[in-house]
């Protein structure tokens, strides 16, 4: 048990850093996309240099998401073999079509990082397209196969082995469509948010005032608040879905120990007893029916139809309450800044000061959601199919090296933000930004 | 099938190889040369893409032989995490050379390190190679290719889609730049 609870960490830990750099070259991407066609149109050369410094963002991002990406691929080989051995049959085809997106986005990022001036300005827009398709695309299929371990469809089971499978029903199920949608437009947000807080935090630390970062900063919190509708939408169908198709996971989400036929009340900060009931908190009757089937009439499962062993780690109910605070805070200030900027054109230093740490809130959010999906599971890897215990490896020495990727990860995210840093330096020197 | 499984893997393997090699002889060069000293002589940062092919070729490896990794995974766990740290370490070095270190001048030890793990990953994925091979002969079990059609449809599209981009690299890459056009950039100045 403690060499699986090693390997456990060690792949979460990875997969946190990982998801760091896969969404920012997601999220980055898609806003040089949008403010270079922006800059095009307006012919604005201010904004043109924004997107000259988004584009070197997105190749060191580049540089570190391959090498992560390609430990996470070493890992799940040589961790969770068994894991492979099960899912390949069914979706291994997710994996394989992912790095076909992964090539796209790096082949066009070359393309468009050696034609800048040497194409039309609008061909050169075009060519970046792909690089946000490129990179979208492989969140969409990797998505798609973490959707089948949540659960599992398009198989047929026997002795705890996949022995037939339809690889579309596999790989693009409902909870396919309702995860992608809510993750990639989760990520497109996480870059806009992080584009918007650079602009904030340069109009802080700029001595002369200038226009360009409080457009950018007002350009970005109008997509964010598209974005933030889209994901919570889709977050509130994907939630309703997940009520029928994977019960025990939202139970554990919601701490709902005892089931209802009608009625089931929403718990806010409450905690599961020696018992194993739900106590405590703040209990508002209904809301929890009403939630889930648009009626205080929709019955919800509770985790007492699971043995005690079955339950997931409750500690996602504490991380899911935490996440809604933080979309709370950082919807009421992107809803702010993006009527101030709409109405004033213009962003007070009241907005714009806190409006710096939209980008760390993003990224936070991303990761809550994620620890909610994947400990959700638990203690199973495939849901119903393979527990987790089975799927790692029987090899205990497998550990023995592991505490170094943490520590690498660490010196590979410690030295990106610092190129980042250092590249932003070197672009203000360049182009006599003084903002 | 087996054949074209295999050239699927070997291959794209193979142009990796190549593409790490003139990295690495790169990484060599600036050392013995000196040029490390005045920042030149480096791998431009598109060269990146090349790594996706390493990533490839071990994803589609991985994925048709999934009944034999429970087999293969304590045997490639040495090769595999040597290559993982060593090419973690590259790329960290990298950034700080190239990205996040200001002044050309960083420390001779810096680029022999860099230089060092280029050559690591290389022998380890050698070794890695024949310990693998050696066991899949042994194991007798032959790879997944049920769904091979879908991962050569996949290529033929993904190729398809790149060809444009590959043929233009290198003429891009040698063209001088255009001019830039007029901006109309007004700085309106609205009260902070």
């Amino acid at each position: 048990m403690e060499e699986l609870n090693w390997g456990r960490a060690l792949m979460s830990d990875s997969l946190g850093f990982h998801i760091i750099f896969a969404l920012l070259s997601i999220g980055v991407p898609f806003v040089m996309s949008i403010l270079e066609l922006y800059a095009i149109r307006k012919k604005s050369e201010k904004v043109m240099q924004f997107v000259k410094l988004l584009a070197r963002w997105t190749v060191v991002l580049a540089v570190a998401g391959v090498i992560s990406g390609t430990i996470i691929a070493f890992q799940f080989a040589i961790l969770w073999p068994h894991y492979i051995e099960t899912v390949s049959p069914a979706v291994g085809i997710g994996f394989q079509l992912e790095t076909y997106a992964f090539l796209l986005e790096a082949i066009f990022l070359a393309w468009y990082t050696l034609s800048w001036n040497k194409v039309s300005p609008f061909k050169h827009w075009l060519i970046g397209l792909p690089i946000f398709i490129g990179a979208a695309g492989s969140a969409v299929f990797i998505t798609c196969v973490n959707a089948f371990m949540n659960s599992p469809t398009g198989i047929v089971v026997e002795g705890g082995k996949i022995i037939s499978t339809n690889v579309v029903q596999a790989l693009f199920s409902w909870t396919a469509l309702f995860e992608v949608i809510h993750s990639v437009s989760g990520y497109l947000l996480c870059g806009v948010l992080a584009v918007g807080s650079f602009a904030a935090w340069r109009l802080w630390r700029s001595k002369t005032f200038s226009n360009t970062p409080v457009r950018i900063i007002g350009i970005m919190s109008y997509a964010a608040l598209l974005l933030i509708g889209l994901t919570a939408t889709i977050g509130h169908f994907s939630t309703q879905y997940l009520a029928s198709n994977q019960p025990r996971k939202f139970a554990a989400i919601q701490l709902t120990t005892e089931s209802y036929e009608k009625n089931a009340p929403y718990r806010i900060l409450g905690e599961v007893n020696a018992n194993g009931d739900a106590e405590g908190g703040i209990v508002i009757p209904g809301l929890l029916s009403f939630m889930v089937g648009n009626s205080f009439d929709a019955p919800v499962q509770g985790l007492k139809e699971w043995p005690r062993s079955e339950w997931p780690m409750l500690i996602i109910n504490k991380i899911f309450e935490a996440k809604m605070a933080i979309v709370g805070l950082l919807s009421a200030l992107v809803v702010a800044t993006a009527f101030w900027f709409w109405r004033f054109k213009t962003v007070p230093k009241w907005l714009s000061r806190p409006f710096i740490i939209v980008g760390a809130l993003g990224i936070i959010i991303v990761e809550l959601g994620w620890m909610i999906t994947e400990f959700g599971r638990q203690p199973y890897a495939v849901a119903g199919i393979l527990k987790t215990a089975d799927a790692f490896t029987k090899d205990n020495s497998a550990l023995q090296l592991g505490i170094i990727f943490p520590i690498l990860f660490l010196v590979l995210t410690v030295t990106t933000f610092s190129a980042l840093v250092i590249v932003n330096r070197k672009w203000r020197k360049e182009y006599g930004v003084d903002w | 099938m087996e054949t074209l499984l295999y050239s699927m893997i070997l291959v794209p393997l193979a142009l990796y190889l190549i593409a790490f090699g003139y990295e690495t002889l790169m990484s060599i060069s600036r050392l013995v040369s000196g040029a490390y000293q005045h920042g030149s002589a480096f791998v431009h940062a598109t060269w990146e893409v090349t790594h996706t092919l390493l990533v490839y070729s071990f994803v589609i490896f991985m994925t048709t032989h999934s009944t034999m990794m429970p087999a293969l995974a304590p045997i490639m766990f040495v090769p595999v995490s040597i290559i993982a740290i060593a090419l973690m370490l590259r790329a960290a070095l990298y950034l700080y050379l190239f990205y996040g270190n200001e002044s050309p001048k960083a420390p001779k030890l810096v680029h022999f390190l860099f230089a060092l793990m280029h050559i690591v990953p290389l022998v380890a994925l050698a070794w890695g190679g024949v310990v693998v091979a050696q066991k899949i002969n042994q194991l007798h079990m032959t790879p997944n290719t049920d769904h091979l059609w879908i991962v050569c449809t996949g290529l033929l599209i993904t190729l398809a889609f790149c060809v444009i981009p590959l043929s233009r690299l290198y003429s891009t890459f040698k063209e001088k730049p255009q001019q830039p056009t007029p901006s109309s950039d007004t700085e309106k100045t609205l009260s902070p």
